[in-house]
């Protein structure tokens, strides 16, 4: 949180399309004018096209289920298990002789379904708290921010491990306790961003022009804080994204978070550690970990190219 | 000063209020602690008696306001009670545990430094040539890649093929081997917050090098080495110390993952444990200590800012 961004003045409708336009001199203009010149913000939007496609339409990549029951499932050859990958098996077999690469896709679906959930939540309680907190600001503010401080004491970790085992015991786990947990850790950080930038735009010329010409504070919160104060909010949860999907992995490798048998590259890697520390297919480890820190580090490069187009400083 | 010292005291204290209440009464309402003492023996009729003695042994027979009350005041004397699972004191199970732990972040944090160190000085003294561009893919890619991930591949590398590490913790045979079975963990923790530290002492030591003081220093005569080292490294190192409190919190996650992959009986395996076990009395101890300890850092680095820096002092 060292660097939060700082937010130019003017009053701006963010849905003023300014495509191709190279003298737009709108905020989101500009940081779109940056954007679309930079590579690595087309390579990070590509791959998280591609993890989007991949946990919606897997059929797409590979076989459409991954159940050998299903219809379009696949076929498991128990006395084909752990072979190493190959022209036949991409990424070779798991231990119960599927083939790894349609585990390995259909693994995105969990992660991106979590991460984006979560996300979602976090930023929506984080928006209402931070701009109630922000706006109204007394005694409503000094409660929000020292209920969001008691959170920040909490170690990340043994926080979700406390909501998730209060949440529900072992077995009876599902992605919803996984998400909960993570959103519940997730919203004093957004708060404590979007508090401070409404804190900075809402003293600023226009808004008080808006106010002696009598706007109502749900108008000036909606019309003139909200576009200018979110930039921040959204580099901070595009970055956030990337983390969840790292959390959600960590948590269900721990065996705390999704329950076994889901397909998820956290389960798998969890399963996959045994095989690896006996020495024996490496490949059931590499290749859920190349997926997860694909997906993760995409989302935190398009955070930072976002970060450096909003960031006035920068131009 | 002091103050500020008091009003955060008093502020932890509520919070290590707050935590225990809420971590009390969740696992108590929603878990069924006879249960976890005996197991299935608890629906058995002919262990009645051994039920009865559980029950008032954990001072099960009273309402929740008030076993949390006993608890409390049993907590305030420095007693955590009994362990659910083999009725051992949650005490000794914590003054076994928590060192262990300890001494790995501890090692972490160490290793941790001295990576970043000199690679934030070198890339920063070269700022976009090949060797900053280089650590910065790196770093990167250690803040995106899962600490677990990177702890089995460096356990499977290092222990498993290589054999240059002992595969276990290893504690009875001297002080070096049990250095040596710590290496690989603490470096799993370690490799991470090397990379954020990095970042933020290259960040902030480009913006010291543009600073008149560091071109007066050049001009007299001062090499490169010495303002790199001698003057500009002590005013770089504000975010870095801020963060350095923030940090130990992801320490302290890091630990939870890396003693269950390197099989450290430490206290961060213990409460992943006694979590899959239910055994509250050793969670709620844990936590709470974790806590309280995690604060009272946060405390000293805020402490330590002034020090540094005499211009927050006022």
């Amino acid at each position: 949180m060292t660097d939060v961004i700082e937010q130019p003045g003017e009053p701006l409708d963010p849905f003023e399309s300014s495509e191709g336009d190279e003298i737009a001199n709108t905020f989101w203009g500009d940081a779109w004018r940056i954007l679309k010149r930079r590579k690595l913000f087309w390579l990070s939007a590509g791959l998280i096209v591609v993890f989007a496609m991949m946990a919606v339409v897997p059929g797409l990549f590979t076989a459409p289920s991954p159940a050998p029951q299903d219809p379009g499932g696949i076929n498991c050859v128990l006395s084909n298990a752990e072979q190493s990958p190959s022209g036949e098996h991409w990424f070779g077999t798991d231990t119960q002789g599927c083939d790894y690469f349609v585990q390995v896709i259909h693994g995105a679906k969990v992660s991106m379904r979590v991460a984006l959930g979560a996300t979602l939540v976090t930023v929506i309680i984080g928006l209402l708290l931070g701009g109630v907190s922000g706006y109204v600001g007394g005694w409503i503010d000094n409660v929000i921010t020292r209920l969001a401080d008691g959170f920040f004491a909490l170690p990340y970790l043994v926080g979700a491990i406390i909501v998730l085992s209060a949440l529900a015991g072992g077995s009876r786990r599902s992605e919803w306790h996984v998400l909960t947990a993570i959103a519940f850790l997730g919203w004093p950080a957004v708060l404590r961003l979007f508090r401070s930038t409404v804190l900075q735009v809402k003293n600023l010329e226009y808004v008080q022009a808006a106010r002696a010409m009598g706007a109502s504070d749900r108008r000036i919160m909606m019309r003139h804080i909200f576009p200018n104060a979110i930039a921040p909010t959204l580099v901070y949860s595009t970055i956030g994204m990337g983390a969840v999907i790292s959390i959600e992995a960590t948590l269900s490798f721990l065996g705390i978070g999704l329950p076994l048998g889901t397909i998820s590259w956290g389960i798998m890697l969890q399963e996959a550690q045994q095989e690896a520390i006996a020495g024996q297919s490496l490949h059931l480890l590499i290749f859920p970990t190349i997926f997860l820190v694909l997906a993760s580090l995409a989302f935190v490069l398009l955070g930072e190219e976002l970060r450096e187009a909003f960031d006035p400083r920068l131009r | 000063m002091v103050k500020m010292i008091a009003t955060r005291l008093v502020l932890l204290v509520s919070l290590l209020l707050a935590v225990s209440m809420i971590t009390f009464g969740s696992m108590n309402l929603l878990g069924d602690p006879l249960f976890n003492i005996l197991g299935p023996a608890v629906d058995d009729p002919r262990s009645a008696d051994k039920v009865a003695q559980a029950r008032a042994d954990f001072n099960l027979d009273k309402n929740l306001p008030h076993r949390y009350g006993l608890w409390l005041g049993d907590v305030l004397q420095g007693d955590f009670g009994n362990s659910y699972a083999n009725g051992v004191s949650v005490n000794s199970i914590v003054g076994e545990k928590l060192p262990r732990s300890l001494l790995l972040a501890g090692m972490a944090l160490v290793m941790a430094v001295v990576i970043a160190i000199p690679m934030g000085v070198f890339a920063a003294a070269r700022a976009n040539k090949a060797f900053d561009k280089a650590t910065t893919f790196v770093t990167f890619g250690f803040v995106a890649l899962p600490n677990f991930a990177l702890g089995v591949i460096l356990y499977y590398l290092f222990a498993v093929r290589w054999q240059i590490f002992p595969l276990k913790y290893i504690e009875d045979e001297g002080l070096f081997m049990k250095l040596k079975s710590m290496f690989l963990p603490a470096l799993t923790l370690a490799l991470p917050i090397a990379a954020v530290y990095q970042r933020l002492l290259r960040t902030d030591l480009i913006t010291t090098l543009q600073e008149d003081f560091i071109l007066m220093a050049r001009s007299k005569g001062v090499s490169r080495r010495k303002v790199l080292f001698g003057h500009a490294l002590r005013p770089s190192m504000f975010s870095f110390i801020t963060v350095f409190g923030l940090n130990a919190g992801a320490l302290i996650g890091g630990a939870l993952v890396v003693e269950t992959i390197f099989n450290i009986p430490g206290a961060g395996r213990e409460i992943v444990e006694s979590i899959i076990r239910d055994d509250f009395p050793v969670v709620l101890a844990l936590v709470l200590i974790i806590t309280g300890g995690f604060v009272l850092l946060n405390l000293l680095v805020d402490v330590l800012y002034t020090v540094l820096d005499p211009r927050v002092r006022a």
